[in-house]
């Protein structure tokens, strides 16, 4: 049977002949398979309690945090096999900067000529530790802001967050030579005062700003009023290009999901789910995996058993070659080339296809939604 | 073989890249800053005028890797990036978006390459100096 949501995309012939041209370019980079991310979820402990938490961190997380040492043995044993000005590394959580250490790590990384950055709550972040990161060679800072005050503080379980968050904004904001942007969940709460955020954070000096979807995971899984309906869906799709083309804040939908004539609108790319093709990340507990979002689905080793190098080069074939995707929804799916099973943090395994479609999302009927 | 196909496959996709461009879309994800790493800055000058009378149009909106600049009164524009110091294709997008302010132009989508880019001025450390290149454009009257 054809695919219901093909009849209601229109994709321009332009688009249409980059896109498939862009669907080479994916094949061509999974052969590639250059190393140019990683990310390091350096801890699970966390100083909120995020009703969307896709990594179900606490705040006296079971885990203990990865030793430094462990982690930096790890960028040793890849580092002769890779090009260390061009790979990023980001640190992640948890709320990273609740380790005391982060500093040391950084300049570690700086002196193998690593750029590093990570991804923060803003709840620990104040002129004397920006200072401190800046030092050890911080490039690229994220900062999570989920909506004005009452919603972020709503959706962070904190009555305190706003307030520090929105001042590492506006520190970060005035800070010359880093790297930085902010990201925001859009929930249906904070999607109603959307407009009036981008005008704040436009105000406070931002110039980047990417907006994600929450999707089915972590403690998000158990609370579907996080989630938008297809219609909000779609009008914070429209959001973005209209936003864009005021082209007061470079705006963009985060990394994932294909998005029908919606891509190359929302964002600078073409989808691309680059988890285990570029991007690799090191767990808390050592597990080797394509982004942090995937958590312990498809593990690809552990740097307490393997090499990272060895584990890089030689496994995360499913990520290389998606064509097990074709799956369930999936299965007879007329866009499925451009996005062969969505991204790889959400398939489902227990149901042998992706959690969410944005396709579906955007366009299915509201039944279908 | 190896190091032959990964040029290869580089290669490919380094043409991709060009005709993605050329679209007027992007194949990259959000490019490398420089703080605490080699950096070059990159810079595109040039004038925008209109195809048929050469006449020069202030005003139009040109923007390249996430920066953007306006063509003054005499249609000169200078924009430029901060990248890791290699060879590089910048998309840049020239836009008229003052309607009919000036005449109503289309909008033009190409695009800045850096093969082998020699720096000037570079600070015998992180930073590799500056490279410019001379980019003059002739835009579509649509009235």
């Amino acid at each position: 049977m054809r695919d219901p949501y093909a009849r209601r995309v229109h994709i321009p012939l332009k688009k249409r002949i980059a896109l498939n041209l862009h669907d080479r370019y994916r094949k061509n980079e999974a052969r590639l398979h250059r190393l140019n991310y990683i990310m390091w979820e350096c801890t699970r402990r966390c100083n909120l309690n995020c009703r969307h938490c896709g990594s179900d961190c606490q705040q006296d997380a079971a885990t203990p945090d990865m030793p430094a040492g462990d982690f930096l043995k790890a960028i040793d044993q890849v580092l002769p096999s890779i090009q260390p000005e061009t790979t990023t590394i980001v640190f992640t959580g948890g709320e990273p900067l609740l380790r005391n250490d982060l500093e040391q790590v950084g300049l570690e990384l700086y002196n193998r000529r690593f750029p590093w950055g990570l991804v923060t709550n803003g709840m620990l972040l104040d002129e004397k530790r920006l200072e401190s990161l800046l030092k050890a060679g911080l490039r690229t800072i994220t900062v999570s802001l989920d909506g004005l005050q009452k919603n972020h503080n709503w959706l962070r379980g904190h009555g305190n967050s706003f307030k520090t968050a929105s001042h590492a904004v506006k520190l970060l904001a005035r800070t010359e030579g880093i790297k930085f942007d902010v990201v925001i969940c859009v929930n249906r709460r904070s999607l109603e005062e959307i407009q009036e955020l981008r005008d704040w954070l436009i105000a406070q000096g931002v110039k980047k700003w990417r907006l994600f979807s929450i999707f089915p995971s972590g403690r998000a899984a158990d609370d579907p009023n996080l989630s938008l309906s297809g219609k909000e869906f779609r009008e914070m799709m429209e959001f973005i290009q209209s936003t864009r083309k005021e082209g007061l804040i470079d705006v963009k939908y985060g990394c994932e999901g294909f998005l029908g004539d919606f891509e190359g609108e929302v964002r600078d790319h073409f989808f691309f789910c680059r988890a285990g093709i570029n991007i690799a990340s090191i767990m808390v507990d050592g597990t080797i995996t394509g982004c942090t979002s995937i958590q312990d689905k498809f593990p690809q080793g552990n740097i307490y058993q393997d090499n990272f190098a060895d584990v890089w080069e030689n496994r995360f074939e499913k990520m290389r070659d998606r064509s097990w995707t074709k799956t369930g929804i999936c299965a007879e799916c007329d866009f499925y080339r451009h996005c062969e099973g969505n991204g790889t943090h959400l398939w489902d395994e227990k149901e042998n296809e992706p959690a969410f479609c944005h396709l579906h999302k955007l366009y299915g009927s509201e039944e279908e939604k | 073989m190896k190091q032959i196909k990964k040029k290869f496959f580089s290669g490919y996709n380094t043409l991709i890249g060009a005709i993605l461009t050329l679209l007027g879309f992007s194949q990259s994800c959000d490019p490398m800053a420089e703080y605490g790493v080699p950096s070059a800055r990159f810079i595109v000058n040039g004038t925008v005028s209109e195809d048929n009378t050469e006449q020069v149009i202030e005003g139009i909106r040109v923007t390249m890797h996430y920066d953007t600049v306006f063509t003054d009164e005499n249609g000169e524009y200078r924009i430029a990036t901060t990248d890791w110091p290699g060879d590089h294709i910048f998309a840049i997008r020239f836009e008229d978006i003052d309607s009919v302010q000036n005449g109503l132009f289309s909008t033009l989508d190409t695009s800045a390459v850096f093969t082998n880019p020699e720096f000037e001025n570079g600070d015998d450390s992180w930073y590799q100096g500056q490279v410019e290149q001379e980019l003059n454009i002739k835009l579509k009257n649509r009235e």
